[in-house]
């Protein structure tokens, strides 16, 4: 036998790291799945003990304003917009932001809903772009429409927010139909502890009909036929069901997913609404929300629901699959990057969840009170980058080493108010 | 992948069983649905209904008994049956006390079949839960209290409720839902030392608004120190009524703390007294948007006759003041039939100068939301009428 070589050394050591990774990645996997199980069972419990009747007929629960950014979504969005106005919940306001769509959504939202232009003077106290009209519908005074210039999903978001009058937000999607105690569900939680529970977010499903699919009946159901659409369909029952339940449980949820997603309204403005410098607004806001009440020991969860509250379309094809997740990735990474200081620790935490707190703790003294959670963002980040799916796990390498280099102030400047937040002797401006 | 497999094969086989032991749950519920079986006397129902419920077991019976997504009679039905089947000490065991996470889940179970069961050891074993340290505990017990029809069950809640147990608003919807009236066990509540209390006594008061006198219970606690009290106060003021309501209500539009002041316009605008509008106009120059927007929401509430009042807040030296009352009357319908009659020329001239104030007050928006409005016959006359009228149009300049 040959003597070993140096590329033999070598290989070998790269292959037991490789095998480290790997065995790290799933041995974090299967402890997700186990605490996702106890939690799953947990809300499970509650849920057959609440009182969902009452809840659903009390005056004392808290109103929200249901927003819905709306981007070229002829196709579902009157599915979508149906199934919101059906929801079964005491007191709420639908607000649909077409975000200067090129396709017919506004056409067939005035047709259907017989919406009427209406000049509303609004606070601004979120930047977005300009509104062009907003409309009221005849049909359902619960619904208002905002025409707007295309500015994104977040721009739509804040534009929303400027307008809602609830102290509850659910931020929801234009191309997902939901079920009618899905914000029941949602606020089931948020109601019995406001003072705690910033954020509650939770299952969707993924179907090629999601008009068709939330309309069926409970019970068993048939897989759809398209294997992507499947495919994505377990893997966001993954997502929810192992690893964000286990996130919720330990206290770091890495995303409020932006299908659905309960936020205080308070939380949301007073760290400038969603950020339009990001790719995927829903990771950013979590990250930034956590960031924020850690920082200021103050209570903060973030909850995840065990629950399917719609069904959303996925993308269709595998080019576009692989550009959803890579967006996704992309996004971590640079939510992580731009943190105040993730850390060389923090950075090396990842993907492994479970004492990510303390790493930091010693490595720079002057800014301990800060960096004692910088290893719970990375391994967040970690965590979600070694769980998307099998074709991008080589991504979560990639930002494992991409986390560190800066520290830079991207937080604190989301959080100055913004230039186009015109004060007016202590008032907002209404015009 | 060995192991992934055999995961996946284990969730696929613990489906299966699951299905397979709740088959017979799903036939026994669908045969308790026999209308046939709600004419029989009771004896002869509850025989049958056991009959029906023997060959199942007493875990599988405990966790529909205990499900709130069972129907209400069908929960009920079961819970009777594991009563008479003598589950009861075996529940009040459970229900007593817990030890883990696994035990305490089984003792809330415990709870609601004893509750639904109308069983004469709930209300004890309840008022042990309330004092339990554990809030989920507590939690359940507050909402199981709230399905009895004791008087006694409604005192352990409104102990909670001025004694901090547990979140004030979860125990006020219990009291809320109360199946009994409990008037008389609320108003107490009112002289309370703790504002807590007389927050929620003042709130809770408005399910029984049918009852005479209550608008001079209320009045004293407009004047109360906590603002939290006068809000509530005022808020069932308007739900209310009576000869206090609308004084008590109007002096609460100048409090200091904004939220009384909007709660006060609103309870105004519950009254629906059109003569009341002088009253909360000038909100609509509040320095607080939310306020002016309770303003705004009153007047529209008040009806098209509060336009008198309304107008001459077109003028008004505070730009919100002014948007906000070309708001109201855009609200109100009365812009779209003035500039429709302006158009046809049938408007005095009085009406094309506030027309004018509206369209310099609400800006190019509301003119353009105007024009977009009216009828297609008429946009044309209206264009020409708001050259005429130098307004300027929406989208230029």
């Amino acid at each position: 036998m040959a003597a070993e070589g140096p590329l033999h050394v070598l290989l070998q050591g790269i292959v037991l790291v490789c095998a480290a990774y790997l065995g790290t990645v799933y041995v974090l996997f299967l402890g997700l799945i186990a605490v996702g199980a106890v939690e799953s069972a947990v809300r499970a419990r509650e849920r057959r003990a609440e009182r969902y009747d009452v809840l659903a007929t009390s005056r004392f629960t808290i109103p929200v304003s249901v927003i819905v950014p709306a981007y070229n979504e002829e196709v579902v969005i009157l599915p979508v917009v149906r199934s919101l106005l059906a929801l079964e919940y005491p007191e709420f306001e639908v607000i649909v932001v077409n975000d200067g769509s090129r396709d017919r959504t506004l056409e067939l939202l005035e047709r259907e809903f017989r919406l009427i232009p209406r000049e509303v003077f609004f606070r601004r106290v979120l930047a977005c772009e300009p509104v062009r009209a907003i409309y009221r519908s005849a049909v359902d005074p619960r619904l208002t429409v905002v025409d707007k210039g295309n500015g994104g999903k977040a721009d739509a978001l804040n534009c929303g927010i400027n307008l809602a009058r609830y102290r509850y937000l659910c931020c929801v999607d234009g191309d997902t139909v939901y079920v009618r105690d899905a914000l029941l569900k949602g606020m089931r939680l948020a109601v019995r502890d406001p003072a705690t529970v910033l954020g509650v977010t939770s299952h969707v499903a993924i179907s090629r009909r999601p008009e068709a699919a939330a309309a069926a009946e409970p019970g068993p159901a048939r897989p759809d036929r398209s294997l992507l659409t499947s495919f994505q369909h377990l893997d966001y029952l993954r997502a929810f069901f192992n690893n964000r339940l286990a996130w919720s449980r330990w206290g770091f949820m890495l995303c409020a997913v932006g299908a659905f997603a309960i936020w205080r309204r308070d939380v949301v403005r007073d760290l400038g609404g969603f950020s339009r410098a990001f790719t995927c607004e829903d990771i950013e806001l979590t990250f930034r929300v956590h960031e924020r009440h850690l920082r200021e020991r103050r209570p903060c969860q973030v909850l995840c629901l065990p629950d399917t509250v719609g069904t959303t379309e996925g993308p269709d094809r595998v080019s576009r699959l692989v550009s959803q997740r890579a967006r996704w990735q992309r996004v971590i990474t640079e939510t992580v990057w731009h943190s105040p200081a993730t850390g060389r620790w923090g950075s090396s935490a990842s993907p492994t969840t479970s004492s990510g707190r303390s790493w930091r703790r010693s490595s720079r003294p002057s800014r301990s009170r800060r960096s004692r959670w910088h290893g719970v963002w990375a391994c967040s980040g970690g965590a979600r980058s070694a769980c998307c799916s099998g074709s991008l796990r080589s991504n979560g390498i990639l930002t494992t080493v991409a986390i560190r280099l800066q520290d830079a102030g991207c937080y604190e400047q989301l959080e100055k108010p913004s230039a186009s937040r015109r004060e007016i002797g202590g008032r907002e401006s209404a015009l | 992948v060995c192991l992934w497999t055999g995961l996946s094969g284990l969730t696929l086989v613990e489906r299966a069983l699951h299905d397979r032991r709740w088959a017979p749950v799903r036939d026994a519920l669908a045969r308790l649905r026999d209308p046939a079986l709600h004419t029989l006397p009771a004896a002869e129902r509850a025989r049958r209904v056991d009959a029906l419920l023997a060959p199942l077991g007493a875990r599988t019976l405990d966790r529909v008994a205990a499900d709130s997504a069972v129907p209400g009679w069908a929960a009920e039905t079961v819970a009777a049956h594991l009563v008479r089947r003598g589950a009861v000490e075996r529940l009040a065991r459970s229900a007593s006390a817990h030890r883990g996470a696994a035990a305490k889940w089984r003792r809330v179970a415990a709870l609601r079949i004893l509750v639904r069961a109308r069983h004469g050891r709930a209300l004890e074993l309840l008022e042990r839960a309330l004092a339990d340290p554990d809030r989920e505990v507590v939690g359940a017990a507050v909402g199981l209290l709230g399905m009895l029809d004791e008087r006694r069950a409604a005192r352990l809640l409104l102990g909670a409720l001025t004694g901090g147990t547990y979140a004030p608003s979860r125990v006020a919807t219990a009291l809320d839902h109360f199946p009994v009236p409990i008037l008389d066990l609320i108003r107490p509540l009112l002289r309370h030392p703790a504002p807590v209390a007389r927050f929620w006594g003042a709130t809770l008061l408005a399910r029984y608004r049918e009852t005479p006198g209550l608008d001079a219970e209320l009045a004293p606690l407009v004047r109360d120190p906590d603002p939290g009290v006068r809000k509530a106060a005022v808020e069932t003021l308007g739900l209310v009524g009576g000869p206090e309501a609308a004084p008590s209500a109007r002096a609460l539009l100048g409090d200091p703390v904004w939220y009384v002041r909007a709660h006060a316009a609103r309870a105004l605008g519950d009254l629906r007294r059109r003569d009341l509008a002088a009253a909360v106009t000038p909100l609509l120059a509040d320095r607080e948007w939310w306020v002016r927007l309770a303003a705004k929401e009153t007047l529209e509430a008040m009806g098209p006759a509060v336009w008198p009042d309304v107008v001459p807040y077109l003028s008004h030296a505070d730009r919100f003041a002014r948007n906000g009352a070309a708001e109201v009357l855009q609200n109100l319908g009365l812009l779209d039939t003035w500039i429709v009659e302006a158009a046809r020329g049938l408007a005095p001239p009085e009406r094309l100068q506030v027309l004018r104030q509206a369209a310099g007050a609400g800006e190019a928006g509301l003119l353009g939301a105007l024009r977009e409005r009216v009828e297609p016959g008429f946009r044309q006359a209206v264009d020409q009428l708001v050259a005429e009228l130098g307004f300027q149009r929406a989208g230029e300049g």
